[in-house]
């Protein structure tokens, strides 16, 4: 590729510096192309706008597999959270997962530091108003100050900023957060240029002044020492805070409930579709009215700040409803508010207009990812982020664009499940999306994702040799119990309270030369042999699908027996393999059958 | 994949049954049928270049390679979708010869179709999103139903009631895989009567499923038609009421007790109805083993009996072990016949009836007969009809499975739901439980139609409050 020297032509170009806007242009940058990256607010690189906190249930599922990839999070996140724990410790291992509170000025300033590091990166503080296209190509931007910027391919990630509208009560406003300016002329460029958009809502908590809340009372929770870090490269992390734990009562949903006249999302203002796994808690009270009482957890955002985040209050109630209802919990009784809870109203792409690779289908060269796609949490921006970046890079580069299956990574579910399905609410990744979930673990996330991440060109030569010496001591492990006695060992282990710790004193010697997590990951890989092959059977037999194509210009009209309404979907979302056509909702196995006859006729 | 190849060949078959009729009917479908009529067929009235869909056209049909006329006959050409198949279709009713009519299939195959195999017109429809594949097994069963019982479950089958109980189970499941991906995936919410509700639903899917399990066997039996079997001690007349009840000499009679080794099967019509009737050899101990293998056929055949029509003497009421277990298990459906009326007095009939239903305890009123004269027998016949009609007005509401895979799939079912049971009390891995919900759910899926992890997150965000 061409070198390009002059200050308003790139490689490629970002819009945005959130969770996907960061791994997007790290992935470019790093694989060696020059690219520049725009954001409306320099200081608010890396900003978390909502809870301060990485990872959660699935979510650091996604976290380690960006880390086998190459990406930034893990390592963001293991030094500057300050508290970290493992979910679900108690039910079964494929289902565990990590989650860390983040000192939310440390985690920001290590992003914009993380940028800076780039030599090939270019960080433009402005606002895109449109796109260039020529010929349903990308070639650029145009800036709210009129100057155009050049780039072969522009990669979306413009969270909640498009047409963002912040509603306090019945009071609102434009703007991308609080505090910050809405992008409000992008979204009729995207529009303009085919693209269907829709109107989603999502909804933060109100911030509480730590200095007048009481935790003498309060349940507390503790991190834990012995968390495995998120990123294969860290080896420590350090627990600095507990977070505390309160309910709401009577009172409080009492307070709720007689205002609710003036909350914009029951007096109809509000015309976006909210998270049905993160209502508000207005939500919660009238949707669940037998339920006495709902959790809280209060989480500190900062070590600099007093600032504390209570985990469960997401409102759009006037704040003089939140103040009320807020001092009605224990342990609040006094609480200043120091920020008010919020809604947001913002644009989004519907996500079935993009390939696989995140390109969309009718602009060449136009990459989205994040919430711009319908999807909600750090995690999964930072996800589709990552992707947009290599795909984009790859695409420059000439070369096949990087494509995780559904059994390959939550990455692979979560991109399968936009493009195949769509979505009409915030999309959250949950383990329960993905089917083979017994494979897709976090403690193996560096033994599935590690050689895409090399093979892209982006994972560094660190944590690729880390894996390397982890994935030969799995395998010197396996051999060693599958031969020692005959494998007697071995079938042992698969017994579900049998360890390797306590499994017999003489083998310990052999033991000690693995690490405690080498240990852990070959009892889960045994113990789940017989799970893992059913599911691995499955794959294959699926498998079988992915190689049916459907022609790309096939008229779905014409064949008879499709339904109008499978029609109207094949036509819509245009799959293009019998694999990719099961998997939109509405397609019937009959569907698929005729579907198969047509792509052998 | 030659199986594709099969699936969009233009199929055709003789739709009417062998032999000789007043009309036949010839049926195919496929993307050749409008091609294969014009070939074949000249109307009196107009030409086939603008034929239209669902009208009936006269004509002759020509062998194209002799351009013989074959016979006079009228055609249908139905347009796809809207056919049964789905396809464009084509019926032909040409007089009810066996040679014509097979001489015009001919002709038509010659043309560039290919004979139907069996069930390949509903399998087309099924493919063709028509009808469900539950429905294309309900077609096939009504077609073969020999009773209004099997009827009304076929029929039940294909308006929909299986698919509705089915899809019953289905949430119950749904629930269970919420409740478990409920505590999968919010494992800081808490959850009020989860486990409990978890396990009432399944208990109640299992009921469920187990309820359709037995209506296979159920179905089954109705299947073989409705069953009467003679059961009684030796030499009390049964194989003599046999014979009149046939008019024939069926079985051999003699004094002799003990003649009737085996058991003899007879059909007949009794009030419109097809029943058939079983001789058994006479209960008692003995120690003639081909008597006794005898005896060891007759439990069995009381065991599968609809209807068991007791046998005594008048002259020997006797009570046994065998007839207590008999009217243990039968119940009402015992009728007690009192045989050999022409050999007793009417003080003798007074104490007979006294002794079944005080000493014997049989719920029905015994009938009096005599097998050698015939007296008393429309009114045991009376007796066999309102058990017969008592059996047919409980069948409205009778939804059940009827074929072996149906059965199958669900015994599958039944086993992944028993084991996510098992795991889920026992406190094992939580991903584990879903995996054999799901999979019990694929079971029925295989029955009728998909489920989607959204499904499941639906009913997860609908039954749970969740929410941090």
């Amino acid at each position: 590729m061409e070198n390009k020297n002059s200050t308003n032509s790139f490689d490629v170009i970002v819009v945005g510096a959130g969770h996907a806007g960061i791994e997007a242009s790290l992935a470019a940058a790093r694989m060696g192309l020059s690219a520049a990256v725009i954001t409306i607010n320099i200081d608010n690189i890396g900003q978390m706008s909502c809870n301060p906190a990485i990872g959660g249930l699935a979510k650091g599922h996604l976290v380690r597999e960006i880390d086998a990839l190459g990406g930034e999070v893990g390592k963001a996140i293991d030094k500057t959270g300050i508290q970290f724990r493992t979910l679900n410790t108690k039910k079964g291992p494929a289902v565990r997962s990590s989650r860390a509170q983040a000192d939310m000025f440390k985690y920001k300033t290590y992003m914009k530091t993380a940028l800076e590091s780039e030599q090939n990166l270019t960080i433009i503080q402005s606002m895109v108003d449109s796109l260039i296209v020529k010929n349903a190509k990308v070639s650029g931007v145009v800036l709210w100050t009129r100057e155009e910027l050049f780039a072969d391919a522009v990669i979306l990630t413009t969270g909640t900023f498009l047409r963002g509208l912040v509603h306090i009560g019945l009071f609102n406003y434009n703007a991308g957060r609080a505090g910050d300016f809405a992008s409000n002329k992008l979204s009729l460029s995207l529009i303009e240029n085919g693209l269907e958009l829709g109107r989603l809502k999502t909804g933060t908590t109100p911030r509480l002044d730590g200095r007048t809340i009481d935790f003498s009372e309060l349940e507390e929770q503790k991190g834990e020492d012995d968390f495995i870090p998120f990123s294969i490269a860290d080896k420590r992390i350090n627990n600095e805070i507990s977070c505390y734990i309160t309910y709401t009562n009577k009172n409080t949903h009492d307070a709720i409930l007689k205002d609710l006249d003036k909350s914009p999302l029951y007096c109809g203002v509000i015309k976006g579709i909210g998270p049905r796994y993160c209502p508000s808690i207005e939500d919660k009270v009238v949707r669940f009215k037998d339920k006495e009482r709902h959790q809280i957890f209060l989480e500190r955002e900062s070590l600099d700040s007093v600032e504390y985040y209570p985990n469960g209050l997401s409102t759009s109630l006037p704040l003089d409803t939140q103040l009320k209802f807020l001092r009605s919990v224990k342990g609040l009784e006094n609480v200043k508010i120091m920020r008010p809870g919020y809604a947001i109203e913002y644009d989004y792409v519907l996500p079935t207009q993009l390939n696989r690779s995140l390109e969309t289908k009718k602009i060449e060269g136009l990459f989205l990812a994040g919430q711009i796609n319908g999807t909600s949490g750090y995690e999964e921006a930072a996800a589709q982020g990552i992707i947009a970046g290599i795909n984009a890079t790859l695409k420059i580069k000439g070369e096949q664009p990087l494509i995780l299956r559904r059994d390959e990574a939550y990455i692979g579910v979560l991109i399968d499940d936009l493009i195949t399905l769509g979505t009409a609410e915030p999309y959250r990744m949950f383990t329960s999306r993905a089917e083979y979930r017994l494979l897709l673990r976090e403690d193996n996330a560096d033994f599935r994702l590690c050689e895409f991440g090399k093979k892209a060109g982006l994972l560094d030569d660190e944590r690729y040799f880390i894996y390397k010496e982890r994935l030969g001591g799995f395998n010197k492990l396996i051999s060693f119990l599958k031969t020692y006695e005959k494998g007697r060992y071995y079938d042992l282990l698969k017994r579900p309270d049998i360890y390797l710790e306590s499994i017999d004193p003489q083998l310990n010697e052999e033991l000690n030369k693995f690490s405690k997590d080498i240990m852990n990951r070959v009892e889960l890989f045994v113990k789940y042999e017989g799970y893992i092959s059913r599911q691995k059977e499955e794959i294959n037999r699926l498998k079988k699908f992915d190689d049916f194509n459907l022609e790309s210009g096939m008229d779905f009209n014409s064949i008879p027996g499709l339904s109008i309404e499978v029609v109207e979907k094949l036509n819509k979302i245009r799959p293009k393999t019998i694999s990719e056509a099961s998997r939109i909702s509405g397609i019937t196995p009959a569907a698929v059958s005729i579907l198969l006859m047509r792509c052998r006729k | 994949m030659s199986f594709l190849k099969n699936e969009i060949d233009t199929i055709c078959a003789i739709s009417s049954p062998s032999g000789e009729g007043a009309i036949s009917i010839i049926r195919a479908s496929g993307d050749d049928c409008l091609h294969i009529l014009k070939k074949i067929f000249r109307p009196y009235r107009k030409d086939l270049s603008d034929i239209k869909s669902r009208f009936l056209y006269t004509g002759r049909i020509f062998d194209f390679q002799t351009e013989s006329f074959i016979d006079e006959a009228a055609c249908v050409f139905i347009k796809g979708p809207n056919s049964y198949t789905g396809e464009d279709m084509l019926e032909i009713y040409p007089h009810g010869g066996v040679f014509n009519t097979k001489y015009i299939l001919e002709i038509i195959l010659k043309s560039g179709a290919r004979l139907a195999y069996n069930g390949e017109f509903t399998k087309r429809a099924y493919l063709n999103n028509k009808i469900s594949l539950v429905k294309a097994e309900a077609i096939l069963e009504i077609i073969k139903a020999n009773s209004l019982k099997t009827l009304v479950i076929a029929n039940n089958e294909l308006s929909g009631l299986l698919e509705k109980k089915i899809e019953k189970i289905k949430e119950d499941y749904l629930y269970m895989l919420a409740s478990v991906e409920a505590l999968i995936d919010f494992p800081e919410e808490e959850f009020e009567n989860l486990n409990a509700d978890f396990l009432k639903k399944s208990e109640e899917a299992a009921g469920l499923i187990s309820g359709l399990i037995e209506s296979y066997e159920n179905y089954e039996l109705n299947k073989r038609g409705f069953s009467i079997v003679i059961a009684g001690a030796p030499n009390v007349g049964k194989s003599s009421i046999l014979n009149r009840l046939v008019d024939k000499k069926r079985a051999i009679v003699s004094d002799t007790p003990g003649t009737t080794r085996d058991y003899i099967e007879e059909n007949l019509f009794l009030s419109n109805k097809p029943v058939k009737i079983i001789d058994t050899a006479g209960l008692r101990k003995t120690e003639n083993e081909i008597e006794y293998e005898g005896i060891k056929v007759s439990y069995s055949q009381i065991k599968n009996a609809d209807v068991v029509l007791y046998v005594f003497d008048v002259n020997e009421l006797a009570e046994n072990e065998i007839l207590k277990e008999i009217l243990e298990e039968k119940k009402e459906n015992v009728i007690p016949v009192v045989n050999k009326l022409d050999t007793a007095g009417v003080k003798n009939l007074k104490t007979a009836e006294n002794k079944i239903i005080k000493e014997f305890k049989f719920t029905n009123n015994p009938v009096f007969i005599s097998a050698k004269t015939g007296d008393g027998f429309e009114s045991m016949k009376t007796a066999l009809h309102d058990i017969i009609l008592k059996s047919e007005s409980c069948v409205k509401d009778d939804v059940g499975i009827t074929t072996i895979r149906q059965k199958n799939l669900l015994l599958k079912s039944l086993n992944f739901l028993e084991s996510a049971k098992e795991k889920f009390k026992e406190g094992s891995p939580l991903e584990l439980v879903s995996i054999d919900l799901r999979d019990g759910i694929k079971s029925l899926d295989e029955i009728i139609g998909g489920v989607t992890n959204e499904d499941v997150l639906d009913m997860l965000f609908k039954e749970f409050c969740i929410g941090k």
